[in-house]
């Protein structure tokens, strides 16, 4: 090294290092890349508790660093973090109010009620569009986290209001309205896909625009509110995600075209506040789009005669209502968009979302009282289905002849009609899973159910079928047989499970596997063959097992010779990768392994309960 | 502004005292006589001199009172007056017509935001990504935390009607939870004891102790010290010195000769240290590997270490087998979604983890005890409404109050047996969140089990607890030797009242693995915990059904005795008898 790029470079040190660094202070290192909780507390100039909650809204989380300087028994934050915090406007208006607070505390204690009251009317208060937008700079970003933000809001919907925990009516309120919202978007655009009822709650995944989205919504029963739960925390997530959901719903209404904050008739709205805002949000969006369909055909100002004539006296009441709305329809040029935009839609639905729309078509389901209403009147609509309830405001009632199904969870019924079938309520979310129509006579009322199986779970990745899985794929296949009989190999394929499953199981599986199945198709075809021509022959079965065992034979010697050159390209492969990615790769093997054991043991386990029973 | 030319200041026009001040005096005279007063009646307002009276059946001077709020004096005294006129400020002008300014530049910028709002929707909500494609707005990169995905789908073993296989799977899972837990507190290291038996020390003596130490330690010092200065003092003759010197010497080259001895061996064996220097790196290449695999695999399941706490994750969610109906509505599902969601949480690491805090404060504790005549078996500390549950079965609850203790004794006719309570019935084992561990307290939640068992009355029931205890303790280590890792192993322990544990024992297969243990076994040790632990079983009837089902009888018979262990034979008869009793016939 010359003299001159020495020279250089303390040139750049000094440029570089133009800030003022106190004595003591560390340069580099993990010292100098993390602060302790209690230090940033003190940088930022806030309490404990602002802290807590701007580390929630900006997104700023502990990290761990590698060494931990100031101890095991801190909480660690990147310097870098809490400058972010420390040069967001947020900080500065959560002192501000914090001042005002103490303004307001002021007056009460010198018993000034007046000053009080006018200090409230005019408190601070600050939005959170910004962090939303600067932590999700695009609609896919919000899109990808929206997980946690749903299974929160469904979750405070749900919750009691509490004024010892600050949870208060307004937000259970502005959760359930949200929730709803969701929902009712979900089940207009058939966008749900998954439904798996476990003991904590119920799981749902819907697929917008390309994003899998998982939810947990609680079961409709009191919640509890534990004493290990830090509520404060909470409530500030929560606050974030109300926000967030917001937006989101404003951008998915307005891609259907719906005005966001949707307007409901009177009448509805008073019910809504309990279990049927979400029905009555179906509606809303649906009659909307309804309603400008016909007013297109038909070219009249009033088009709610005309179609209250069309549709029958059933919708007649509901057309009133929708005739309410009228002047918070959009002017006329807008309703033409959005047609052309409501055909559009229709037509650039993916093949999943076609399938969900026609799953329950034509199908009319009443739900008895004793079901989980709240979640039924989301699910059905969502494929497709008609529904009503026993209640306040249904659209039909029990009566009427046209209902088809029933769902019923008690044990014994009173008036049965024999026009419906009555069926408990996983006869829906099973039919959503396996995306048919199962046969209703295993879930008739009074019977125990075929057990509800979760859809999360990737059975051919897994390498293991529960028994019902099996019978449904079986059944499965034989409908789509009978809709559309494949000549040839298809066929074939389709009648025969065990080639079935086997196609599933490989189809996971890398290509040696792909080649071993060509060659079992091989072997068997040349069994059958060769079977066939015994049976003309009519020579007796030993000559056939003798087939049989020469073709094992065969299969087994090619099949070690696949396997090695699948190991060899894996160890050529294993040479090429990085050591962490080595690492990485071991890390998944063993996991398969892992995988494999677990499916054993499940086989074991099941031959033996076999043997016993 | 210009300024007014000054006038001359002289002669008797410029007199103050020449101007007339009369009408002002008079008229402060009176505004300060009627502040004292009371003033004039007709410059009142009206609503100061009149209410309507709109009360009807309270006595009016009553309902004057209650309404009349009472004001301080000196608060009364810096009340505004009406009789008292503000004093126009001289500067007022200007500071309103400033404050003019301001509203209306407020009111303006009021009115465009509301605009701004009213434009699109009445909520204020505009699209927040309606020009995401730009780019403008200053972003960040959000870093993922995490690997674990914010909601985790729970295996398909915990639906409210899952698959047999699937549900087992799950049950497992939890028991092996369940039993972590109870393994760390029984085989970790014990508390220290806030008490120490013995004999006190006597102040007095207290001293004298500590100078004993003290002396020692000095006479010790004292007596090396002139030892080594005796031997520095010795004196070196010349002989001697050379004879070291020549020692020095020799030892020095023969040292020498054997390093180069030993180098040019080492030079000869290079090969083999080359191949141990591979080795050992591929050994540290291995270890290192191992250690990101765990630690991928670990950040999988848990949160890194944030605080000073550590993470501990949720009980899994499952039904019990005989909770499982097939049907919503008899669903006794979970109903606490904010601990899961809190959890979630804290394992992605968002919020650091917290102490588990599990204290409830009470005004009431009350102790429920189980007595055998005076002797207290068992002591429970449940708040007061657990105790009102308990209190038809029990046989004394004792209120401690703040006036001081006192025992109800209630419906002790309840009773069967003086020892054990026959059914608890309502209790379960969450509900025993309260229970504290004070000093005589050791029962641990679990123990409260669902459905007590109804043993026989035998006199010794005392010791049959006893030794159950000491049993489970044994055999929890046993067993986890013997199947270690396996979870369905750590399902094996056994605990005094527990049918509903031992029925899951033997569902789990755990009856049939211990038969065959106790078939194969080859030394007395295994065979007595075996047989230990098949005791420990068949104290539930059930249970014994499912041993007898398959066929402990035979296998027990068959069970050689032996002479060191005469608790082979003890337990054999026990088991034996306890099959009769339950008419399960030795023959059959």
């Amino acid at each position: 090294m010359t003299k001159k790029d020495t020279a250089k470079k303390t040139v750049a040190k000094l440029k570089k290092n133009k800030h003022y660094r106190p004595a003591g202070k560390k340069r580099e290192g993990n010292a100098a890349r993390y602060m302790t909780r209690s230090q940033a507390i003190k940088q930022l100039q806030v309490n404990l508790s602002v802290f807590r909650k701007l580390c929630i809204l900006k997104g700023v989380f502990p990290r761990e660093p590698k060494k931990k300087v100031k101890g095991n028994n801190q909480t660690y934050y990147h310097v870098k973090d809490i400058a972010f915090i420390q040069h967001d406007p947020l900080l500065e208006k959560l002192r501000e109010q914090r001042a005002y607070q103490k303004k307001i505390h002021k007056a009460l204690a010198k018993k000034n009620e007046d000053l009080a009251t006018r200090l409230r009317t005019r408190e601070p208060s600050y939005t959170l569009d910004r962090l939303i937008r600067e932590r999700y700079p695009k609609f896919v970003d919000a899109l990808r986290d929206l997980d946690d933000c749903l299974s929160m809001v469904h979750l405070f919907a749900a919750l009691p209001a509490v004024e010892r925990l600050k949870i208060n009516v307004e937000r259970v309120h502005s959760c359930r309205r949200l929730s709803h919202e969701w929902q009712a978007y979900v089940a207009r655009c058939h966008k749900l896909r998954k439904v798996f009822v476990s003991v904590k709650g119920i799981y749902y995944q819907a697929e917008v625009e390309g994003q899998k989205i998982t939810w947990l919504a609680p079961h409709a029963m009191q919640q509890v509110l534990p004493d290990d739960v830090n509520f404060s925390v909470m409530l500030t997530f929560v606050e974030f995600y109300e926000t967030l959901l917001g937006f989101v719903n404003f951008r998915l209404y307005h891609s259907i075209s719906v005005k966001y904050p949707p307007i409901l008739d009177p009448r509805l709205e008073a019910l809504a506040a309990g279990l049927f805002y979400l029905y009555a949000l179906t509606r809303y969006m649906n009659g909307n789009t309804k309603r400008i369909s016909e007013e297109q055909e038909s070219g009249s100002t009033k088009p709610e005669h005309t179609r209250g004539q069309l549709e029958g006296a059933q919708f007649e009441e509901s057309e009133l209502r929708l005739s309410q709305l009228q002047h918070q329809l959009p002017s006329n040029e807008d309703r033409a968009l959005m047609h052309l935009i409501e055909e559009d839609d229709d037509n650039d639905d993916d093949e999943d979302t076609k399938k969900c729309k026609k799953l329950f078509k034509n199908m009319k389901f009443y739900l008895s009282r004793e079901v989980p209403r709240e979640s039924l009147l989301f699910v059905i609509p969502a494929f497709g289905g008609v529904v009503s309830w026993e209640g306040d405001a249904a659209p039909f009632t029990e009566a009427d002849q046209s209902i088809t199904h029933q769902i019923v969870d008690r044990p014994s019924q009173g008036h049965m009609y024999l026009s419906r079938e009555y069926i408990q309520p996983q006869w829906i979310y099973d039919c959503i899973n396996f995306g048919v129509i199962l046969e209703a006579h295993r879930y008739l009322v009074g019977r125990v159910p075929p057990p509800h199986l979760s859809p999360f779970v990737d059975n051919e990745a897994e390498g293991y079928f529960p028994d019902y899985a099996e019978t449904i794929k079986r059944f499965e296949a034989a409908a789509k047989n009978e809709v559309l009989p494949m000549p040839g190999v298809g066929k074939d394929d389709l009648d025969d499970p065990q080639l079935l499953l086997a196609e599933g199981y490989l189809s996971r599986t890398e290509a040696i596997e792909v080649a071993e199945r060509k060659k079992e198709r091989a072997t068997s075809e040349k069994q059958y063959l060769e079977d066939l021509k015994q049976e003309v022959q009519g020579h007796p079965d030993a000559t056939a097992s003798i087939a049989v065992e020469g073709a094992q034979v065969e299969e087994e010697s090619s099949r070690p010779h696949l396997e090695q050159v699948a190991e060899d390209t894996d160890g050529t492969a294993l040479m090429m990768m990085s050591r962490r990615n080595r690492g990485l790769f071991k890390a998944m093997k063993i996991a398969k392994d892992k995988k494999k054991a677990k499916v054993e043991k499940l086989k074991q386990r099941k031959k033996q309960i076999a043997e016993s029973t | 502004m210009g300024k007014k030319p000054k006038s001359s200041r002289k002669g008797k026009k410029a007199w103050r005292a020449n101007i007339s001040t009369d009408d002002i005096d008079e008229f402060i005279e009176k505004s300060t006589k009627d502040a004292l007063t009371g003033g004039s009646l007709a410059e009142v307002p009206n609503e100061s001199l009149f209410f309507v009276d709109k009360s009807k059946d309270l006595s009016v001077k009553r309902k004057i009172e209650k309404h009349r709020e009472k004001v301080l004096h000196c608060d009364s005294v810096l009340q505004r007056n009406p009789f008292v006129k503000a004093i126009p400020s001289s500067n007022d002008k200007k500071k309103s017509s400033m404050k003019n300014k301001k509203n209306k530049k407020d009111s303006t910028e009021a009115s465009t935001s509301k605009d701004d709002a009213t434009k699109d929707g009445e909520s204020g909500i505009v699209d927040l990504w309606e020009n995401e494609a730009e780019g403008d707005i200053r972003t960040r990169k959000v870093v993922k935390t995490s690997v674990i995905p914010a909601v985790e789908v729970d295996p398909p073993g915990c639906s409210y009607n899952p698959n047999f296989e699937a549900h087992q799977d799950s049950l497992a899972k939890a028991v092996a939870e369940e039993m972590q837990k109870v393994y760390q507190s029984e085989l970790g290291p014990q508390p220290v004891p806030l008490t120490v038996q013995g004999d006190a020390i006597e102040e007095e003596e207290m001293y004298f102790l500590e100078v004993d130490n003290g002396d020692d330690e000095a006479n010790e010092e004292n007596e090396d010290a002139p030892e080594k200065s005796s031997s520095m003092k010795k004196m070196v003759t010349k002989v001697e010195f050379n004879r070291r010197a020549r020692l020095k010497d020799r030892q020095k080259k023969e040292s020498e000769a054997k390093k180069k001895a030993e180098i040019s061996k080492e030079i000869d064996s290079l090969p083999t240290i080359i191949d141990e220097i591979a080795k050992e790196d591929e050994e540290k290449q291995k270890r290192m590997m191992r250690r990101l695999v765990a630690k991928q695999e670990r950040l999988k399941q848990q949160p890194p270490r944030l605080g000073r706490h550590k993470f501990v994750p949720a009980p899994t969610q499952v039904l019990l087998s005989e909770e499982i109906t097939g049907s919503l509505r008899k669903l006794k599902a979970c109903c606490t979604l904010a601990t899961d969601r809190f959890k979630s949480l804290e394992k992605r690491g968002l919020i650091p983890p917290s102490a588990n805090k599990r204290r409830r404060k009470y005004n009431f504790a009350y102790e429920l005890r189980f007595l055998a005549g005076d002797k207290v078996l068992d002591l429970y500390f449940i708040d007061d409404g657990e105790a009102e549950e308990a209190a038809g079965v029990l046989i004394d609850v004792r209120v401690e109050d703040a006036d001081g203790i006192f025992v109800h004794r209630m419906k002790a006719h309840y009773v069967i047996h003086k020892t054990m309570p026959t059914n608890l019935g309502p209790f379960s084992a969450n509900n025993v969140s309260s229970y504290s561990g004070r000093g005589t307290a050791k029962a641990s939640s679990e123990t409260f089990g669902r459905d007590a068992h109804v043993s026989s009355s035998s006199p010794n029931d005392e010791a049959a607890a006893a030794m159950e205890e000491e049993a489970e303790r044994k055999i929890g280590w046993l067993l986890k030797v013997i199947f270690a890792g396996t979870a369905t192993a750590i399902g094996y322990q056994f605990f005094p009242y527990m049918d509903g544990r031992r029925m899951k024992i033997v569902e789990l297969g755990g009856a049939q693995e211990l038969l065959n243990m106790l078939e194969a076994a080859k030394d007395d040790r295994t065979r007595k915990a075996a047989l230990e632990a098949l005791a420990a079983l068949t104290k539930s009837d059930k249970a014994a059904g499912a041993l007898h089902k398959a066929g402990a009888i035979p296998i027990v018979q068959s069970t050689p005795s032996s002479v060191e262990e005469e608790a082979i034979d003890k337990y054999k008869t026990g088991l034996l008898k306890r099959f009769q009793d339950l008419k399960y016939d030795g023959s059959s």
